[in-house]
């Protein structure tokens, strides 16, 4: 189910309901949750909720024979990370690696041999995976205690504000919440309705408008450099706008039923530094690859060479978790590279002697949004092609309109985050009532006139 | 971002549903605003319902509008399908030929032939009395199939249609607010070139009534293939209405231009394509064949093709030199 269909405006309201009238019956409430999230993931296949069910019910047994049986801990981490990382590798990798396998002996005129599975890619299967992966790994490091509640478990791995595309939460942050009475204010209901119609305005307005754009420019056989160029922004607001919605949404919506999500995004676009950038885009992946794999791999403990090398390693794999494909290794690249370039910097200068603010951002900027034309840029024709498409930068009328449509997007976005660093998250939520009422009636307008444009899937359910 | 410190009183239960219907009631008083100001503002300035085809209609529409609005003193008035909206430069005939005026009313193929003859019935319903009428056709024209539908609607007034419910008419009152800044973009390289539809109207008006092809040139495995022939009997079945429009502005003014194809396709059964498409157009249009635009290509290479029957930058301009000529020549011989 998206949060983009009818049969969401239905469901949720019915659950939301009903959760409430349950009042402070916790198990009751849980259950409720439960049966909600899988009812959400099995609106789009029901096949892929033993998957879900398959997942969870290892990571449990892993914990509780990790918290049971001390002595066997890692054994039982093994035995969920290789159930984890094996349905990852089965439904999302192999074809991919059989695929480049066959490809690369094709070249040495051998004959290809892997079988490619051609398996359905069943929704948010990578962010969930993170999630209860995540669980084990914390439970084997005695950072969290193993979970003895099933069903509190299963609602925590299902719940389904978050399922399918993040944030993905960590157990010490998320378990307890499902231990414990859930009480709502008006403020953090206010909040979560004033996140709600944010998101959807970033999906609707700011995702899918700038997503058409995206889609008219990227292309094989583009020969303007300007739309490669303008086409490359509509891309960055496009991913932008749907998945910081998407994050806007969930978290608004956990908020009803009385559940704090973290935040995924904090104004990434406003980034002084590729750095600045990562702890400000999907917060949950960024801060999960360095708890789980940057810092095991060392971090910053053995020398800048290491340091550098664990930087571009995770972010490589960073880019492989995004996708299947060999342009999000090409991004992750790019940004390791970006990451050991700006380590390099930041240590060579000074804080007084760094650059001028416009230009660290215009700077930042164009690396992310050239990180962004190999993330869009899906097959090696179209990286090569558009690319060389740089070299016509004919200036169109098309152009002119694109980007009167880019500025018109950009505008209340920029305020809004203008408003939220100045004045805190809560700008406008907190506003008196006249204002929000307006502001949202102006967004509710113009979502409604863009309404034919919308995509009900999301960028990150692919994910 | 940290939350502020959220100071009311925390709730569960039906309590908790009460907050809920209080934080909730901003929000459905916007929803209400909004509803209520676009019911009005459709009720005050309702607007036509755009139909899907945007890019067609609005051609469509853009040459109705012009045809009622060009001057009436037109030297040469272009009518076709979209060889000739798109293969004709207006300027670069008028300066080759002693500052000419040159006004394009060509559509597309699906107005077919009754299409044709309404532009051109419009422009002369106003007085207008054009020197020379040039009936601009792709070489594949009996081949094309016009909608029955699409002609009925062109004649109907050029004005949209409302939408039947009320919530549609909202929806697309509303689409007008944004439609200016936010338009969807049109297909390929047209989106690249023009953006979207309100802007390829604007050049359309502003460039005399004709566009351009932004695509470079055909993929070189086009080149080879053959497009299938087969006659429409519906293309056909309008010449009548063509021939009656084109007997009221006198045929003695009008010159049949068959475009060019790919020299690679004049290997196939494309040459007899041709010389049978002339003879029936001259014979069912009542034109002259001695009256024929001479030293006009038949075929030009691949590269100068944007499209299978669009030409790109470099076709048009060596297109528009023999046109220019094939005008002058013909002044000479039938003085205007």
């Amino acid at each position: 189910m998206s949060f983009v269909s009818l049969a969401f405006a239905v469901f949720f309201p019915v659950v939301l309901v009903l959760y409430h009238l349950l009042g402070a019956r916790l198990r009751a409430q849980n259950a409720l949750l439960l049966a909600a999230s899988y009812l959400f993931y099995g609106w789009w296949d029901w096949r892929f909720l033993g998957l879900l069910l398959f997942t969870s019910l290892v990571d449990y047994a892993a914990a509780r024979l990790m918290a049971e049986r001390p002595a066997r801990r890692g054994v039982a981490l093994a035995v969920s990370l290789s159930m984890n990382l094996g349905v990852l590798f089965a439904f999302k990798y192999f074809d991919f690696f059989a695929d480049s396998l066959n490809a690369l002996l094709a070249q040495f005129g051998a004959t290809p041999s892997f079988t490619l599975l051609h398996v359905i890619l069943p929704v948010g299967i990578s962010f969930y995976t993170f999630q209860s992966m995540a669980y084990t790994i914390d439970v084997y490091r005695g950072v969290v205690a193993a979970e003895r509640d099933l069903p509190r478990f299963l609602t925590y791995v299902a719940f389904f504000p978050q399922l399918v595309a993040g944030p993905i939460e960590r157990a010490r942050h998320m378990l307890p919440q499902f231990a414990r009475p859930r009480h709502v204010t008006l403020d953090g209901l206010r909040r979560g309705l004033w996140l709600i119609v944010w998101g959807y305005y970033l999906k609707i307005v700011l995702g899918d408008v700038s997503g058409a754009y995206a889609d008219a420019a990227f292309r094989v056989d583009q020969t303007f450099g300007w739309s490669v160029i303008l086409g490359t922004v509509a891309f960055g607001l496009q991913i932008y706008g749907d998945f910081s919605g998407y994050s806007a949404i969930a978290k608004g919506t956990a908020a009803l039923l009385g559940f704090e999500l973290m935040w995924n995004f904090d104004r990434p676009y406003w980034s002084l530094d590729v750095r600045e950038f990562w702890q400000r885009w999907h917060i949950s992946l960024s801060t999960w690859l360095r708890d789980y794999l940057y810092i095991p791999l060392g971090g910053n403990r053995r020398g800048r060479l290491r340091t550098m090398l664990n930087l571009f390693l995770t972010m490589v794999l960073g880019g492989l978790w995004h996708g299947a494909a060999w342009n999000f290794v090409l991004w992750g690249a790019w940004h390791g590279a970006l990451l050991g370039v700006h380590r390099v910097y930041d240590a060579a200068l000074p804080a007084q002697r760094r650059l001028p603010v416009p230009l660290a951002w215009a700077l930042t900027t164009l690396a992310v949004f050239i990180g962004w034309f190999f993330f869009r840029a899906r097959s090696w024709p179209m990286i090569t092609g558009m690319t060389a498409a740089l070299g016509n930068l004919t200036w169109t009328p098309g152009h002119g309109a694109l980007l009167v449509a880019l500025a018109v997007l950009i505008a209340p976005v920029a305020l809004v985050e203008w408003l939220q660093a100045r004045r805190g998250a809560w700008v406008v939520a907190d506003a008196p009532v006249p204002v929000r009422v307006l502001w949202e009636a102006a967004a509710l307008l113009v979502m409604v006139a863009v309404m034919d444009r919308v995509r009900a899937e999301f960028i990150y359910f692919q994910f | 971002m940290s939350p502020a410190a959220a100071p009311l009183r925390a709730q569960q239960g039906p309590a908790a549903l009460a907050a809920l219907s209080r934080a909730v009631a901003p929000t459905l008083l916007a929803l209400g605003l909004a509803a209520a100001t676009t019911w009005l503002w459709q009720r005050l300035a309702p607007v036509g319902h755009q139909p899907a085809e945007q890019l067609e209609y609005a051609i469509v529409r853009g040459q109705l509008e012009r045809a009622e609005r060009i001057a009436a003193a037109t030297d040469v008035v272009v009518i076709g399908d979209s060889a000739g909206l798109i293969n004709i430069d207006p300027a670069g005939l008028s300066a080759a030929v002693d500052g000419i005026s040159v006004e394009g009313l060509a559509t597309l193929a699906f107005a077919g032939p009754q299409g044709h003859a309404l532009m051109l019935d419009r422009f002369r319903a106003r007085g207008g009395a054009p020197r020379r009428v040039l009936l601009a056709l792709r070489a594949l024209a009996l081949r094309g199939g016009p909608s029955e539908a699409a002609v009925e609607r062109m004649l109907q007034s050029p004005e949209l249609p409302l939408a039947a419910a009320t919530l549609d008419r909202m929806r697309d009152r509303l689409q007008t607010l944004v439609a200016p800044s936010l338009y969807l973009p049109l297909p390929g390289a047209w989106s690249d070139y023009y953006g979207g539809v309100a802007p390829l109207d604007h050049m359309l008006r502003s460039r005399h009534g004709f566009l351009h092809d932004p695509n470079k040139s055909l993929p070189r495995r086009v080149f080879p293939r053959l497009p299938p022939y087969d006659r429409n009997a519906a293309f056909e079945a309008q010449l009548p209405q063509l021939a009656a429009a084109i007997a009221a502005i006198g045929p003695e003014r009008v010159r049949l231009l068959l475009m060019p194809e790919m020299i690679a396709f004049r290997a196939g059964h494309m040459e007899a394509v041709r010389a049978e498409t002339i003879a029936l157009l001259e014979s069912r249009l009542g034109l002259d064949p001695a009256r024929r635009l001479s030293g006009l290509p038949d075929g030009l290479p691949g590269d100068r093709f944007a499209s299978i029957t669009h030409l790109n930058a470099l076709g048009r301009a060596e297109y528009n030199q023999s046109l220019a000529a094939a005008l002058r020549r013909d002044r000479e011989r039938f003085p205007w």
